[in-house]
This record gives C-alpha cells, sequence and structure tokens, in this order.
C-alpha cells in the first residue's frame, strides 16, 4: 500500500510540474506558424499543436531561447520547413531538449521540405560573398499552396505512422484540406489575373514560389544581397528598376525593417503594402486559407489605380 | 562501350564524392585580429603586450558521430609570452575535444576535455566573449584558459515549466589556479544550475548557479562559488535591429590552507551590451576584484565597447579599458578587433 501511495504521489506530482503528460493528444511542434496552421489542419482533435515561433518573427534569425527545449522536450513530433530555413538556431534547441523521439534520424523529426520539389537551388559552388543563400533551394515554399497540399499528404502519413489508431482521421483530415484549397486555388489564380500584376518588387525573396504559382515576377529585392541590409546605392538602383519597368508596388514582409520601402515610396510614390508571409504574422490572419487569401488580396490593392 | 564505362566510372565517382561530402563533420574557423596600446605593456612578453597580434585562431571540426553520439573538436593556435626572456610564440593546442549523447531521455551526457559548466562566461569561446577580454575576475581566479579541463559531466533537463537544468561534472583537478595540478588522480566536482524564464515574449530573466570543489596544492580542499544574472530584452518585430541584455555575475573562490585558515578571493562584474542598429553595439563593463576580506578590493576595472557587425561572420570592434591595481599607476589600454569566422560554425547558445 505505501508503494502504492508512492507511486501516486510521485504521479501527480510529475503532473503538475509538467503538465503535458496529462494530456493524451499528439503533441506536434513547429518552427512556424504555418506548419502549426498546417499540422492543425491534418491533426485535428487528435493533435495538440504548438509553433516555436511567432508569426511576427523572422524565421531565419531566430535566437535559440532554452524556453523553446522546454518546448521541445515534451514534443511528439517536430516539423521543420528545412532547406537549411532553421539552420541558425534550430540544432542547439533540438540538442538542449534532450527528446530522443524529435532527433533527426527518428520518426518524430519531419523535414517538410523533403515533400517538395525546391526553386532558386543554386548551381555550382556555394559562396557566403553571394550573401546569405540556402544552398538546397529557397525555402519559404508554404506560400505555394499546391506544394502545401504534397506537405499536408507528408504530415497526414508521419502522422499515421506515430499514431496509428489515427490513421483515418488523418487521411481524412488531409484530404479534407487539399480539397479546399484546390478550391480556392482557382478562384485565387482569377483574382491574382484580374489585377493585373505581373511586377513587383520585395524586401526578400520569400515569394519565389507564390510568384511562380501565380505568374506574378519579381523584378528585385531591397536586400543587397540575401540577408544583407539595403544599401543607399542598391535603393538607388532599384528606384531606377520601378520607375523603368513601371512596377506598381513593394511587396514588404512584416517582420522586415519597412525604412527602405518608405524611402523608395516617398522618392517614386510607389505604393508599400505591408505582407505576411506566415500565419499570425499580422491581424486577421489565423488560418493557411487567410494567408493566402490576404496575399491575393494585396495583389488586387497593388493593382488597383490610387 | 568505352564511353559507356567511362560515363560510368564518372557517375561513380560523383555519387561517391557527394557521400563523402555529405559524411563530412562541419568545419570552421574563427581568426581574431588585435590591436592593442596602453601604457602599460610595452614588453612582447607582457600578458597583454601593445601592437598588432593574433589573438587567437581556432577551428573547429563538428559532427554526429552515430545515432547515439555527437562529436566536438576545437583546436586554438594562440600567441603566448615566450619563457625566459625569449619571444612570444604561437601555442597550438586541444581547446576542447568531447562527444556527447543524443539519445538518451532528459539528459545529456558529455566526455572529454571540455569548458566546465559554470557561471555565465566560462564556456563562451574567445571569439564569441561580449566584450575583447574576459572578466576579470575569470582572469585572476580562474586563469587565462578559464575552467577547461577533462572530464564527465551529466545535464539533466527537470521536467518543469520553465527552463531548469541541473549539471553534475567530474573534472581532472588540473587547474593551476584553484587546484594541485601535480597531482594525477584528483577530481574536482563542480554542480551548475541554471533557470531561465520568459518574463514576456520578448524579455526573459536567467538564474545560474555553482558550486566547485577539489584538492589544492596545500593539501587542503579549494571551494568554488558562481551567481550570475542576466535581463535580456529583444523585440519580436524587427528583432535583429535591436536588444538590450544586462548581466551581472560574482565568483569566489576560497582556498582553505593547511591548518592557517582560508585564502578568500572574489569578483564581480556587471556588463551592459546594447544594439542600437541592426550592425551596432554598444557596451559598457564595470569590475571589482577583492582579496581577504570583501573591503580588500585589489583591483578595479571599467570598460567601454563599441562594435559593428558586418554580418554574423564578420565584427570589427574597439574596446576602452582603465584599470587601477592597489599600488599600481592607473592603467588605460584601447583594443581593436577583427573577429572573422568561416565554414560552416555552429549556432551559439542563448
Amino acid at each position: 500500500m505505501k508503494n502504492f501511495y508512492f507511486i501516486l504521489i510521485f504521479a501527480l506530482v510529475s503532473m503538475v510540474l509538467n503538465p503535458s503528460m496529462a494530456n493524451a493528444k499528439l503533441r506536434i511542434l513547429t518552427t512556424t506558424t504555418t506548419l502549426a496552421g498546417i499540422a492543425r489542419e491534418v491533426g485535428g482533435d487528435r493533435a495538440a499543436v504548438e509553433s516555436l515561433t511567432k508569426g511576427s518573427q523572422e524565421p531565419h534569425s531566430i535566437e535559440a531561447k532554452p524556453s523553446y527545449m522546454v518546448k521541445a522536450r515534451d514534443a511528439d513530433v517536430l516539423i521543420l520547413s528545412g532547406l537549411d530555413l532553421e539552420i541558425g538556431w534550430l540544432s542547439n534547441i533540438l540538442q538542449g531538449a534532450r527528446n530522443p523521439k524529435i532527433q533527426k534520424g527518428h520518426s518524430g523529426y519531419l523535414e517538410a521540405s523533403q515533400f517538395i520539389d525546391p526553386l532558386d537551388v543554386p548551381q555550382g559552388k556555394v559562396d557566403r560573398a553571394e550573401g546569405d543563400i540556402h544552398p538546397f533551394g529557397n525555402p519559404h515554399f508554404q506560400l505555394d499552396p499546391v506544394r502545401v497540399q504534397k506537405v499536408a499528404l507528408g504530415i497526414a502519413k508521419r502522422l499515421a505512422e506515430i499514431d496509428p489508431s489515427g490513421k483515418s482521421v488523418y487521411d481524412q483530415n488531409a484530404a479534407s484540406f487539399n480539397t479546399k484549397i484546390s478550391r480556392d486555388i482557382d478562384r485565387w489564380k482569377k483574382e491574382v489575373t484580374a489585377s493585373k500584376v505581373v511586377t513587383v518588387v520585395t524586401y526578400h525573396r520569400s515569394f519565389a514560389y507564390f510568384f511562380d504559382r501565380f505568374g506574378v515576377t519579381s523584378v528585385g529585392e531591397l536586400e543587397d544581397k540575401p540577408g544583407i541590409q539595403p544599401s543607399p546605392n542598391h535603393l538607388l538602383d532599384i528606384m531606377k528598376i520601378i520607375r523603368e519597368k513601371k512596377v506598381p508596388c513593394i511587396l514588404q514582409e512584416s517582420f522586415f525593417p519597412p525604412k527602405g520601402a518608405e524611402r523608395i515610396h516617398d522618392e517614386t510614390g510607389v505604393k508599400v503594402i505591408n505582407v505576411a508571409t506566415e500565419v499570425d504574422a499580422l491581424p486577421g490572419i489565423s488560418t493557411y486559407e487567410d494567408l493566402i487569401q490576404k496575399l491575393v488580396d494585396s495583389i488586387s490593392e497593388c493593382g488597383r489605380k490610387s | 562501350m568505352r564511353g559507356f564505362l567511362a560515363a560510368l566510372i564518372c557517375l561513380v565517382i560523383s555519387e561517391l564524392s557527394v557521400l563523402a561530402q555529405s559524411m563530412n563533420p562541419d568545419v570552421s574557423a574563427n581568426g581574431l585580429l588585435l590591436y592593442r596600446k596602453g601604457n602599460h605593456s610595452s614588453s612582447v612578453n607582457s600578458d597583454k603586450p601593445n601592437g598588432f597580434s593574433i589573438q587567437e585562431i581556432e577551428t573547429q571540426l563538428s559532427s554526429t558521430v552515430d545515432p547515439y553520439f555527437k562529436a566536438n573538436f576545437m583546436f586554438s593556435f594562440e600567441m603566448q609570452p615566450g619563457e625566459n626572456g625569449k619571444s612570444p610564440e604561437f601555442h597550438f593546442s586541444p581547446e576542447e575535444a568531447f562527444v556527447e549523447t543524443l539519445s538518451l531521455p532528459m539528459v545529456t551526457v558529455r566526455a572529454g576535455k571540455f569548458k566546465a559548466f559554470l557561471g555565465r562566461h566560462n564556456q563562451i569561446h574567445t571569439h564569441a566573449r561580449p566584450f575583447i577580454d574576459q572578466p576579470l575576475a575569470y582572469d585572476k581566479i580562474l586563469g587565462d584558459e578559464g575552467l577547461n579541463e577533462v572530464g564527465i559531466s551529466a545535464a539533466y533537463l527537470v521536467p518543469s515549466p520553465w527552463y531548469f537544468e541541473i549539471v553534475a561534472q567530474g573534472l581532472s583537478a588540473r587547474n593551476n589556479n584553484l587546484f594541485d595540478k601535480d597531482s594525477a588522480d584528483d577530481i574536482a566536482g563542480v554542480f551548475f544550475v541554471k533557470n531561465l524564464w520568459d518574463l514576456t515574449d520578448s524579455t526573459s530573466f536567467e538564474l545560474d548557479g555553482t558550486y566547485g570543489i577539489g584538492n589544492n596544492a596545500q593539501a587542503s580542499k579549494t571551494q568554488l562559488f558562481d551567481a550570475a544574472a542576466t535581463v535580456k530584452w529583444r523585440p519580436l518585430a524587427y528583432s535583429s535591429e535591436q536588444s538590450v541584455a544586462w548581466t551581472t555575475e560574482w565568483l569566489h573562490a576560497m582556498h582553505q590552507m593547511d591548518g592557517t585558515g582560508a585564502h578568500n578571493e572574489a569578483g564581480v562584474s556587471s556588463w551592459l551590451q546594447f544594439q542600437f542598429l541592426k550592425n551596432w553595439w554598444l557596451e559598457s563593463r564595470g569590475e571589482l576584484y577583492m582579496t581577504g576580506a570583501y573591503d580588500n578590493v585589489q583591483t578595479k576595472k571599467a570598460s567601454g565597447l563599441i562594435g559593428y557587425i558586418f554580418t554574423e561572420y564578420s565584427a570589427l570592434r574597439a574596446q576602452y579599458d582603465a584599470q587601477k591595481e592597489q599600488a599600481k599607476k592607473l592603467e588605460h589600454r584601447v583594443s581593436l578587433q577583427l573577429n572573422i569566422s568561416i565554414g560552416a560554425h555552429p549556432a551559439h547558445a542563448y
């Protein structure tokens, strides 16, 4: 009897110290809020999903806070973008989490980029003189709804491997999500076409996949090179491009500083539109569909005569 | 047929080359070029000589070994004062060489030569220090290299809602300043706890404590105590543009003398780091070092630093120090440091 009380007290104390032990749902941790949004669609009621980062944070340059290790310690599954998006910070969190389930090579470690064909893969030797480029390709594939459909299927497959009793739920949730997205894509394409916007300028190459899908071209980035902040000379070059090509707007990712874009607006009058590239980055964007719809709305706004 | 065979051989070699590259460890190097000018350091053999010098070149290899271990090997080339009046020479030494477990739940076991989990500063490599030099108390109490010994550690992440880590370490007690370096089989015990709370999404508070004990050269014990606190703020939006961190650390060594009581030495450092633009940092630091009683201040030091960070791989920093040791004249020193990293350098700790 003494042993029984001891075990009971130990279990209660453990649950108080670590509340997640009391929760029977599959605990999914993602590196970004957009991956969390997709994982929520697929996991449904069987999963408790949390993102390490907030939507308002720039995902390349996160600090590996020990509090993130606490979240990773308790996770059953970690979903990351991959393509080196998280190279500057995730390895420390994985090491500090002391959770074998989510280490690379285990079933709880899921790199979403394995399900897509990447764009902007550099040819030949990669050199830091070209800035902070990603040797395996552009990691911002979350803005292409077609690639995200593949990611949703990949997540469903992996969740079913970890939690076989939920296979039919995960498969069904992924299929429902993909049906919704397929329906939306046709409408989004029509809206972008109707905007007559074919060229824009952005801060970073965050929209390569979105533009590739919807037929828009970025004619320049405000960054001198990836990860290198805009220099005055480079901004002058961008102003020239905007004037020559009659670019209607700059899409400014919400987590990058707006000073460069504001200066160009003052000089050229070009519209500057603040846009989200992750779920929860701006008010009113709480799902994946919200994120893409807002981007499409921004393109429409870009094409509107002011 | 020959053409087909040649193409096949090329394909196999290319595939093997890709495989070999993907199995290679991450390799990186850091170089620190230093210029110093002070009113006390005219000799090339002083510990902080005037003029240009290579402060340190460090190379690092890191990789997972297999599903169970990860290995890190770090080597440094450092210019050190020459002995018996000889010119300064470059010394090559393994700075750290250890393996860590990857597959144990809740615990990381580390074995090899490593910078001990101690206070806020001991594990920081020279190129990543907040200032060009290390804190006064570390210099005086632990020596140039800090507490960097061969041994084993176990770091347990307590299942608590905040970050709470307990580390137990058994290290060879060879540190010249603290222990009996000539005793081959002495083991020092060092115990470390680290807590971090997120006060808000942008602000964290970290509180660490360390206790160490080992045999000293006086056939008695040396005990080591450290406490450190840091408040750090970095906004979520435009997070690479600004941040503030304030750290205060207290380090105390109590050397028991056989039959003659104890010799105490202690130091406190407090430093503020302010990133006011994406590339610009301003820092200031105040320090005291005492021996015997706490009112017996031996050395006072004040430092200021301005840094320009080109990218995360290159930085230029200028530091001014004013240092007053009890009987000596006030020392002024200016240091300029060029800090360069190449290769796949692992991410630094928070």
